[in-house]
């Protein structure tokens, strides 16, 4: 085993245990989880069979196997980018949805207060 | 009359915001005036609940689509017959209101913009808006490509100076574009098969604060606003 190898399947190690570690303290949703899951056995697969890695270089005809695992993780990176811009686009639109929900819940509220006398109403904390 | 509901979004406008509520119940005075305050850090809701305006409180700045949706979702639930849409920065005159709703009351229009680019009014405000070079240009872009992609007359795409009968209230609640609205709005329209009308409207200066457009940021804008233009001719919309 080379050092660089060593090296490799450290990190693969690193980053799947901070996975695992997200998840378990839920700053990773499951549904994310997967895939980085899947990157992180990938990435120790190859880091401990060098094969698997030539053999897709050769199938794919690129020379050198290194310059494969580059494509793929731009690829890879680039997928998971778009999916990240989805992702926001998506709460913002909720989080839009929410807000207005909300600034009508709070006029509502305000008014029926000041209806029946609870006081706090807009026009106090208006001139206050 | 009819409800009129008189809806003006604001992010920190507290120097311009109380005057401007003051002049619409003048010139209006059997419409309600909603100050939308889109996470304004200083105190516009306040001033505006001075001058007798209802204020909606949106709790951060969510961009002014976001606001006059809002707007529009207030007016809907409450059963206003007509909206009436103004700046709240004091660059649109409230005299002109009536001449807005006007189109619509008559049944002639679902929708009224007021175009700084249709001569025929009066022009003798000294104050009257110059727009500046760069934003000549930007307004030029967009009223011919409107025009084009329309198949009518578009003269002033980036006008915020709008009214809208119950129709389009009800199409825009549903769906309102979040930010620089005004170039993608009147393309739903056109899409929704909206009739738009376009009236002479004059545009004053700032009264107070500054615009929240900088010039850096407008090429952005002119970019984000090409793309939401052009991609939203080919969205499907639901009549
Ligand atoms: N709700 C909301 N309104 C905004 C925002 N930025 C500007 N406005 C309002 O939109 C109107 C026009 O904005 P302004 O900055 O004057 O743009 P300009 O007139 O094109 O230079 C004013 O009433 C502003 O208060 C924002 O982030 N949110
Ligand atoms: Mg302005």
């Amino acid at each position: 085993m080379t050092h660089i190898q060593i090296l490799a399947i450290l990190a693969s190690l690193l980053l799947m245990f901070l996975t695992v570690e997200l998840i378990r303290r839920k700053y990773l949703e499951e549904k994310y989880a997967l895939v980085w899951l899947l990157t992180c056995i990938f990435f120790l697969l190859c880091s401990i069979n060098l094969e698997i890695l030539s053999f897709l270089a050769r199938l794919t005809g690129v020379l050198v196997p290194a310059n494969f695992l580059f494509l793929l993780a731009f690829f890879f990176l680039v997928v998971i980018c778009l999916s990240l811009t989805v992702v926001v686009s998506r709460e913002s639109q909720r989080q839009r949805r929410l807000t207005q929900e909300l600034s009508m819940l709070k006029f509502n509220l305000e008014e029926i207060k000041k209806r029946v006398g609870l006081g706090g109403g807009e026009g106090q904390k208006g001139s206050s | 009359m009819d409800k009129v509901l008189v809806i003006i979004p604001a992010y920190n406008e507290k120097k311009s915001i109380g005057g401007v509520v003051r002049d619409v119940k003048t010139s209006l005075p059997e419409a309600d005036v909603l100050v939308i305050n889109d996470g304004s850090t200083d105190d516009t809701s306040g001033e505006a609940r001075q001058y007798g305006a209802m204020v909606l409180e949106l709790p951060c700045n969510m961009g002014l689509g976001v606001a006059v949706q809002s707007g529009l979702i207030f007016a809907q639930d409450r059963g206003y017959r007509f909206v009436a849409r103004m700046d709240g920065d004091g660059q649109h005159r409230p005299t002109e209101l009536r001449s807005l709703l006007a189109p619509l009351e008559k049944g002639e229009a679902d929708m009224v913009v007021g175009s700084r680019f249709l001569k025929a009014v009066s022009v003798s405000e000294l104050n009257e808006y110059k727009p500046s070079l760069a934003r000549r240009i930007g307004i030029g872009l967009f009223s011919g490509l409107l025009s084009f992609l329309l198949g009518t007359r578009v003269t002033d795409p980036n006008s915020g100076l709008h009214a809208m009968n119950h129709k389009s209230i009800s199409f825009f609640a549903k769906e309102y574009p979040p930010d620089y609205p005004e170039v993608e709005v009147r393309v739903m329209a056109h899409k929704a098969g909206l009739v738009i009308r376009e009236i002479p409207s004059t545009m004053l200066h700032r009264t107070g604060g500054a615009s929240s457009i900088t010039s850096l940021k407008s090429v952005y804008i002119v970019l984000e606003m090409l793309t939401s233009t052009i991609v939203g001719m080919f969205r499907r919309t639901e009549r």
